[in-house]
Parts: structure tokens; sequence; C-alpha cells
């Protein structure tokens, strides 16, 4: 029986779903929660943010608060169709090495059998990885075009991560 | 309802198989769409195992799965999608960590690591 073959020998040509990019922040709400409001009187030119308690909206109807993340490889959840057309937002998520997994919690992810976590075997130039699909967060497309991107999974591999990706967010076998 | 009605078989085909045969698989001149059609007429279950037939139900994204797949491994014969049965060697190897997921402690989060963000 073959081997599945997890990453192509070369790069796709273009960002691809499956791809692994290099270290970016990803960023998560902390409690309690902060919102910031942007202080221009902090004297000579100097600008600086203050913490509030209810949202400041810029003139945008945006707002800033204070997020807490890591800065972390990444593998491309979107599906190339909508990079292809230019998404302004690309989904991502988190991977780490699977050694950063307590022992206990290994064998699950190793085996497939944890359907939140997708084992990746030998990810060029980190090892044995697992991905976070909890963890999955939009991303402005101009950042993660600045990316190293350090390897594209082959067609079966993608697949399965597209299996994957059925089964953690429906519960139904594709 | 079957699962091909569950799945809605014409939106996978129309998005998901169109998308495998112009970007997985330029290079091979079968249209995987067209075969996948034909599978998926052909009716929902299709037998796949290694020598043995095990019948079970083929959503069309294992439909386009195992195409895919098939167009990479030309060793691989006998199909014929006018009929039910369909011999497919490496498939459980795809589909066996899957089987696990049924069970309900494999979707507990009692025990699950904490979240990498």
């Amino acid at each position: 029986m073959a081997e599945l073959a997890w990453w192509a020998e070369t790069l796709q040509n273009d960002l691809t779903q499956g791809d692994i990019v290099s270290a970016f922040p990803i960023a998560l709400l902390p409690k309690p929660l902060k919102y910031l409001k942007k202080m221009s009187t902090l004297g000579q030119g100097k600008t600086g943010w203050l913490e509030v308690s209810d949202p400041f909206l810029d003139e945008n109807d945006q707002t800033y608060y204070l997020a807490k993340g890591r800065v972390i490889q990444g593998i491309i959840v979107s599906h190339s169709c909508d990079i292809d057309k230019n998404a302004r937002r690309i989904l991502v998520a988190p991977i780490a090495k699977i050694e950063s997994l307590q022992e206990n919690h290994r064998e699950a992810v190793v085996n497939q059998t944890n359907i939140r976590l997708m084992a990746l075997p030998n990810v060029p130039g980190l090892g044995d990885a697992y991905a976070d699909l909890r963890s999955i967060t939009a991303v402005p497309a101009e950042l993660i075009h600045e990316l190293k991107r350090n390897a594209s999974m082959t067609d079966q591999a993608l697949l399965l991560l597209q299996t994957r990706l059925i089964e953690f967010f429906t519960r139904k076998q594709p | 309802m079957s699962n091909f009605e569950m799945y809605q078989p014409s939106a996978w085909i129309d998005h998901g198989l169109t998308h495998h045969v112009s970007t997985v698989v330029k290079s091979h001149q079968m249209s995987i769409r067209k075969a996948a059609k034909h599978a998926l007429i052909a009716g929902s279950i299709f037998a796949v195992s290694l020598g043995n037939f095990i019948p079970i139900d083929m959503s069309p994204v294992q439909v386009a799965g195992y195409l895919v797949l098939k167009q990479s491994m030309p060793n691989v014969s006998n199909i014929d999608f006018g009929h039910d049965l369909v011999p497919v060697g490496f498939w459980p190897k795809l589909t066996s960590s899957m089987n696990t997921w049924k069970s309900v402690e494999s979707l507990s989060t009692e025990h699950d690591p904490e979240p990498l963000i």
C-alpha cells in the first residue's frame, strides 16, 4: 500500500490551500477585555493608547483593543479558489511541533483521532507537527502574501486536509 | 435521506470537483468532472477495499478524492463507473483514521490539550 506523501517537492506557484507559512502573529482576545483609544496628547508630538472600558470607534467605525497571542507558523485553510480570486482575508490555522503537546495528548493526534487537531507529519523545516483547527483565524491577505512559504501539500494530503475540515466543522464524514 | 442527498452532490460537483479538475489534475488526460458525474449517477453505494468489496457510502468529496488518487496512481485498475463496485487498494489508508471519529469519546473536549492560541 502506498504511503501518503504529504509535502510536494516544490512549492506551488501561488499561495495555495495547505501551504505552510512562516511565523506571524495570531491574536486572541484576553479577559478582561480592554478597549483602546488613541491619544495625541502625550506631548512632544507623541501619541499613545489609553485603555478604556467601552469600544471607541474611529472614523471607519472600527475599534481597537488589546490582544495577546503567539508568533507562530500556520497552514493555509482558505480554499485556493478564494485565494486565486484575491480574497482580502485568508484563513490560517496555527501549527506547532507535536513535541509541544503534553505526552498524553500526542498519541491521539498522531493517529489522527482528535477531530480538532490534525497531525502534519514531517513538515519541512519543522518536523512532526499538528494544526490546531480550533484556532483558525482570518488574516489580511496582504500580510499572508508577504510571508515566506515553507511547504506545499501534495494533492493527496490536500484532500485529507479538506476532509478534516469538513469533519471538524460539520461532524459529518465526507 | 442518503448521504448524497444530504451533501447536495450537484453543488459539490459544481464547486469542489471542478476545483480539483482545474487545479489538481490539470496534467491528466481524463476529465475528472465527467467521470465523477458518472460515478454519482451510478449510485450512492460503492465498494472500496483491498481485495474484498466492503460497501460504504461515498460522498461526492470522496468520489473526487478517489478519482484524484486514481489518476495519480495508475497501477490501480478495475474501475467501472457503470457498476456499483470499485476496488481501491489505497482507499483504506486515507480513510482509516476517520473511522474512529464515529465514537462519541473522540468528540469529547474534556481531555483536549490547550489551544495553541
